[in-house]
């Protein structure tokens, strides 16, 4: 774990957790303090059941993105300052040292998820339901394993494909994720061969959306899948046999 | 100590290293010398274990232990220098027991004080330092400096040179990779030059030679050129 840590701490004193400091402030802003509203066709959102969901919703994404943006270089960054020379001297095989990079960058996504949900506490008080509060450490297990998945995902490619496929491959399955359920419904409305090309990118895709709506339901006391989690947390054992498997040479 | 049989490297069939044989003996410093792209840091990666050879002999005594101190020495900057050595003493698996009192002998080796500094704070000579403190840890049979005077102000490489010469005389074998000419004809006992992954000569310090070591060097190189 020394080096996860290590690193862990490294990216807490970089600039990643500042710009997720200030999308948490701007989601408060939006939601907490009242001092945004939101609508849909001209009426006003009101119902803190609907407003929790969309919370959360757009939580999810914004946490999921920031998770690709913060796995992106940490395994490359090493090979390229060649940290990993050291590491390798050590007789540290590779699979435990990409395993842990990783690990940093779930550390990094969870510690964002930690900032943002700081909106959620503020919207459960100012709705009157401290009484809530309780529900929130499910609910961010629950986004945790979306975080989880994204940072495996970014950072087992990370250790075979140059940053910007990385960058371009990680943003496409985060979104087709995080809007599996619209894209779901799309690939009918589009049909021909749009549908089937979403339908295999949903077939690739975990369902985040679905993963995240099962904290929405926990936060507004409805029934949770267990099912849906168990697809997530599959995606994440998926992604760490990635990451012991795909091998980096050095340059 | 560490022999090399023909070794061979190639990068997309360009030859980096091309049959480089030579061997290291217990206790001394050996240089190994060349311009830039010359194929030195293909033959420390090789022997390090780093990239794969092509092909060829690297015998070393039966679990060596190897420190290595990089050219570009990277840690990270939020670190005391205390706290590094430490990251990389736990990642060698160092015993707990004897890991502080065996930092703070490197830092005292090295000329470091056990400070507060962070090591975003540290001057070069002092980052040299460090990576040198790094690849003490464990007490290595052989110890290989990557361009350690390299970047340094000539106080810094006065610094280091004395520093690996303390090194040598606790009986350290140490192979230093180099182009910095003076420096390798204060503190190595013997060298080879290379150029395009092909061995030109050696270079003994005890054959008492008439010409300089940057002359013998020029000669050779500049031999090949023409």
């Amino acid at each position: 774990m020394t080096i996860a840590v290590t690193t862990f701490k490294e990216k807490l004193r970089r600039k990643e957790i500042y710009i997720v400091s200030a999308v948490g402030i701007l989601i408060l802003l939006i939601f907490g303090t009242g001092s945004g509203t939101l609508s849909v066709d001209g009426v006003a959102v009101t119902d803190y059941k609907v407003l929790a969901l969309i919370l959360l919703t757009v939580m999810n994404a914004v946490v999921c993105l920031l998770s690709v943006i913060m796995s992106l270089s940490t395994i490359p960054n090493e090979y390229k300052r060649k940290t990993s020379h050291l590491i390798w001297i050590r007789k540290v095989p590779q699979s435990r040292y990409h395993g842990e990079l990783a690990l940093a960058n779930i550390f990094s996504g969870l510690a964002s998820e930690a900032i943002l949900f700081a909106a959620v506490i503020i919207f459960i008080i100012k709705n009157g339901r401290a009484e809530e509060l309780w529900r929130l450490i499910p609910a961010y297990l629950i986004i945790g394993v979306n975080v989880s998945a994204v940072c495996l995902l970014t950072s087992a490619l990370s250790i075979i494909l140059p940053k910007i496929a990385v960058g371009a491959i990680s943003t496409v399955a985060a979104l087709a994720g995080i809007f599996h359920g619209l894209l779901y419904s799309l690939k009918d409305i589009i049909g021909g061969i749009g549908g089937q090309l979403i339908k295999y990118v949903l077939k690739l895709v975990p369902d985040l959306h679905g993963i995240q709506s099962q904290a929405g339901n926990l936060l507004s006391g409805k029934d949770v899948d267990i099912h849906v989690i168990l697809t997530g947390l599959l995606a994440v054992y998926i992604f760490s046999v990635m990451i012991i498997l795909f091998k980096r040479k050095e340059a | 100590m560490l022999e090399c049989i023909g070794l061979k490297k190639s990068y997309n069939e360009k030859i980096v290293v091309n049959d480089l044989s030579f061997s290291v003996n217990k206790g001394e410093v050996f240089a190994f010398l060349g311009s830039n792209g010359a194929g030195k840091t293909t033959t420390i990666k090789m022997i390090l274990g780093l990239i794969k050879k092509d092909g060829g002999k690297i015998i070393t005594d039966e679990n060596i232990h190897i420190g290595y101190s990089p050219e570009t020495p990277y840690f990270p900057p939020f670190l005391t220098g205390y706290e590094v050595l430490d990251y990389y003493a736990q990642i060698q698996k160092i015993p707990k027991s004897n890991r502080s009192s065996e930092i703070l002998r490197l830092l005292d080796t090295v000329g470091l004080e056990n400070n507060k500094t962070r090591v975003r704070n540290y001057s070069k000579g002092m980052l040299q330092r460090l990576a040198l403190a790094q690849s003490l840890l464990g007490d290595p049979e052989l110890l290989i400096l990557d361009e350690p005077t390299a970047g340094l102000d000539a106080l810094g490489r006065l610094e280091i040179i004395q520093l690996i010469g303390k090194l040598k005389s606790t009986g350290k074998t140490i192979i230093i990779n180099s182009h910095i000419l003076n420096d390798i004809e204060r503190i190595c006992d013997r060298g080879i030059i290379i150029k395009n992954g092909v061995q030109l000569g050696e270079w003994h310090k005890s054959d008492n030679n008439e010409k300089s070591l940057e002359e013998i060097f020029i000669e050779l190189v500049r031999g090949i050129k023409e």
